[in-house]
């Protein structure tokens, strides 16, 4: 999947944001999607996700 | 965006040695077209051979897949090497992609089976060769397999999409495939994948906090047990040190006795002689009664021997009363037989000597003589009692006699009864003794009582000593097992921290997951707005001219189309041609909101659209597609319409044909 690719969907995928009323971030919740899109080796992703949930987490505290 | 340059056949299938397309010049519609048979469908398959490695099944031989796609000329001719290579562009870099089979330089004759060859798979850029996961990134970006139905129109995946139009259920395996087919050109499986990560990383998050609380939950059920253990180590250490004291006290109280004792040394040896004259008496005892028992079994053997000794002493002592009695008895009757003499005497008168009569002075001295005798006689007769010891006597002796007659006792066996009288004797003078020693010392000891007193509570005080002794023992082995214990406990204890940030990051990623799901239901509804408006407004395209009752085509959530009259009716049962068109539009509608946008290779079937129909739909898919590669049979398409109604959209024309030889597709540039 190439990046033009990625962006067509992301951007069809962040339209879907607005309809829904969510108290979390968008732009945080657009980067677990980019992170979901761009890396395909499924550990590092986990990781990487989990990264960006617990990086979150603190800012919250 | 891809864009290919020229499509290279080499033995694969119809098409025999090498045969290239050219595509490369300007962008458009390229039309390729050809009768039954002439390899419109081995050229579509061809492309998805190189980009996925399909191979046609061979029923004959599953073990020979590879003879159902080389070029059977060929392979007759011995020439066992099939190959499809594509020259394309891909985002301004340049590529060289060919997938080939070849027989492996071991194999002996001609190939039997898919094993006798060897498969190549190469990608260049420029002078660069890609690596194997190189390779399988790049395909996957340019097209990858599951979306590959919105690249490859052919008659098979239209077919597939006038299936869904007609079956709005959620089943059929068809039906699930084209839907994932358009979830995964969408984007869906993104999202999808997403809230499974975020599930599992929720789970780990969820394993993570109870083995933690597990834990946390653990310490404390340790904790409690170390305070229990700690009381009971308590109860032992003070029940070790009232031992110790206790031990120590009785070790206190022994030595005094012992100090006693050892005052009393004399007392202890006299105690010690009455113990081993008590010990000689028991065994004297016992050898008296050994020998009694000895001679009582001499006694029941010898019996009559030994009665045959009393009764000859016995008849000894009667004879003697005989003798004794029967002298006087014969002198009693010697008197007598005088007396009777001289009475005669006396009756006659007359001398017995001489005959003649006596005198009276002779009367007169036989009567004194009578008289003297008379008195004698009287001395010598028996009164009743010797009278009665003499008969007596007699009697005995005569059943004394009797008796002896029966049996004699021998010399060992008085011997032997003699011996054991004699030792009965020895053990009674010995049983004497000894009792009478035991009396004198323990006249001796009458003064010392207190020895057993202090004796007794020697033996006491040593048992106790030993009680404490082995209670001690116990009693730390117990503190030892009680303080590893306490000990492993604590070095168990984990003290568990971390678990409110534990259950904040649960709670956050619910959150997340909530969203998601609710944007993914979303995003699939706004897509599905899209791509209806699209196709809406393409269908209408297609039918521009020729049907203007036709107002708008819905789209519903399993992507289902209708059409709908100007009067807002809903067309029932769309015929074939419309549902080809409905098709087309729904690819197209996908096309225009996904990421999908370059060549197309469109193979499908138009024979159930009229002329009119058909210029439309290649008109307009033409207009859309950057190239557009187009497979068109001669007998179904007016070819000639098709280039009038395309114009200077077409950029090649190819016409695929075969004299008579179905193993050698030519190809003719127009």
């Amino acid at each position: 999947m190439n990046n033009r690719s990625i962006d067509k969907i992301l951007n069809n995928i962040r339209e879907a944001f607005y309809e829904i009323d969510v108290e979390i971030n968008q732009d945080f919740l657009l980067k677990l999607l980019e992170c979901e899109m761009l890396i395909s080796d499924p550990l590092e992703k986990k990781i990487d996700l989990k990264q960006l949930i617990e990086l979150e987490v603190k800012r919250h505290d | 965006m891809i864009r290919i340059q020229n499509i290279t056949f080499y033995n694969y299938l119809p098409y025999y040695k090498e045969k290239v397309f050219d595509l490369s010049g300007k962008e458009g519609t390229t039309l390729i077209f050809g009768d039954n048979n002439m390899g419109k469908t081995s050229f579509i398959n061809g492309i998805k051979f190189l980009f996925y490695n399909t191979l046609y099944k061979n029923p004959d031989n599953p073990d020979f897949n590879i003879y159902y796609n080389i070029n059977r000329k060929a392979f007759a001719e011995k020439d066992y090497m099939f190959f499809v290579s594509l020259d394309f562009t891909y985002e301004g870099k340049e590529y060289h992609f060919i997938r080939r089979y070849r027989t492996k330089s071991d194999t002996i004759g001609s190939p039997k089976s898919d094993n006798d060859f060897e498969h190549d798979e190469i990608i260049k850029e420029g002078d660069k060769y890609f690596t194997e996961r190189e390779r399988k990134e790049l395909i996957n970006r340019i097209i990858p397999k599951n979306i590959s139905e919105f690249v490859f129109f052919d008659g098979e995946n239209v077919k597939k999409y006038i299936e869904i139009l007609n079956d709005d259920s959620d089943s059929g395996a068809e039906n699930r495939k084209v839907k994932e087919a358009i979830n995964n050109v969408i984007g869906t499986p993104y999202l999808d994948s997403l809230i499974n990560n975020l599930i599992l990383i929720k789970k780990e998050y969820t394993d993570e906090f109870d083995h933690k609380l597990q834990q946390h939950s653990k310490d404390e059920k340790k904790k409690a047990e170390i305070e229990k253990l700690l009381i009971e180590l308590k109860e032992k250490n003070s029940a070790k040190d009232t031992t110790k004291y206790l031990l120590a006290k009785t070790n206190d109280e022994l030595n005094d006795v012992d100090k006693k004792l050892s005052n009393l040394t004399r007392s202890l040896s006299v105690y010690e002689e009455i113990g081993k004259n008590q010990a000689n008496l028991d065994i004297e005892n016992q050898n008296l009664e050994n020998a009694e028992k000895k001679l009582k079994e001499l006694l029941s053997t010898v019996a009559k021997n030994l009665l045959y000794d009393k009764l000859s002493d016995e008849k000894k002592r009667n004879t003697l009363i005989i003798e004794k009695l029967g002298t006087k008895i014969n002198d009693e009757q010697k008197i007598t037989q005088e007396i009777q003499q001289l009475k005669g005497l006396y009756k006659k008168q007359e001398c017995p000597l001489c005959g003649s009569n006596i005198s009276q002075d002779q009367e007169q001295k036989i009567t004194q003589k009578i008289e003297t005798l008379q008195k004698r006689k009287n001395e010598f007769s028996l009164s009743n009692e010797e009278r009665n010891k003499y008969n007596l006597a007699k009697q005995k002796i005569e059943r004394i006699d009797n008796l002896l007659k029966r049996g004699n006792v021998s010399p060992l066996q008085r011997n032997n009864i003699i011996q054991a009288l004699l030792d009965i004797k020895m053990s009674n003078s010995k049983i004497n003794e000894y009792k009478q020693k035991i009396s004198r010392l323990k006249d001796e000891l009458k003064d010392e009582k207190t020895i057993y007193d202090l004796i007794t509570k020697r033996d006491m005080l040593t048992q106790k000593i030993k009680e404490y002794e082995e209670t001690l023992q116990k009693l730390e082995q117990e503190i030892n097992a009680l303080s590893n214990k306490i000990n492993n406990l604590r070095k168990r204890i984990k003290d568990v921290v971390g678990l409110d940030i534990l259950e904040k990051k649960i709670t956050f990623i619910e959150r997340i997951i909530n969203a998601f799901i609710n944007i993914r239901e979303n995003f699939i509804e706004e897509m599905r707005s899209k791509v209806e408006r699209e196709a809406n407004e393409i269908f209408l395209d297609f039918v521009n001219g020729l049907n203007n009752d036709i107002a708008r085509v819905e789209i519903n959530k399993n992507y289902r189309m209708s059409i709908f009259t100007r009067n807002g009716d809903k067309i029932p049962v769309p015929g074939t041609g419309y549902n080809t068109l409905l098709a087309l539009s729904l690819i197209y509608g996908l096309n225009r909101n996904t990421h999908l946008f370059g060549a197309i290779f469109f193979d499908a079937a138009l024979s159930n659209l009229s002329n009119n129909y058909t210029r439309n739909v290649i008109r307009t898919l033409s207009s859309y597609a950057p190239q557009l590669i187009f497979l068109a049979h001669k007998d179904r398409v007016d070819i000639n319409d098709v280039i009038r109604v395309l114009g200077g959209q077409i950029v090649n024309q190819f016409e695929i044909y075969q004299n008579g030889d179905a193993f050698n597709t030519n190809i003719r540039r127009l």
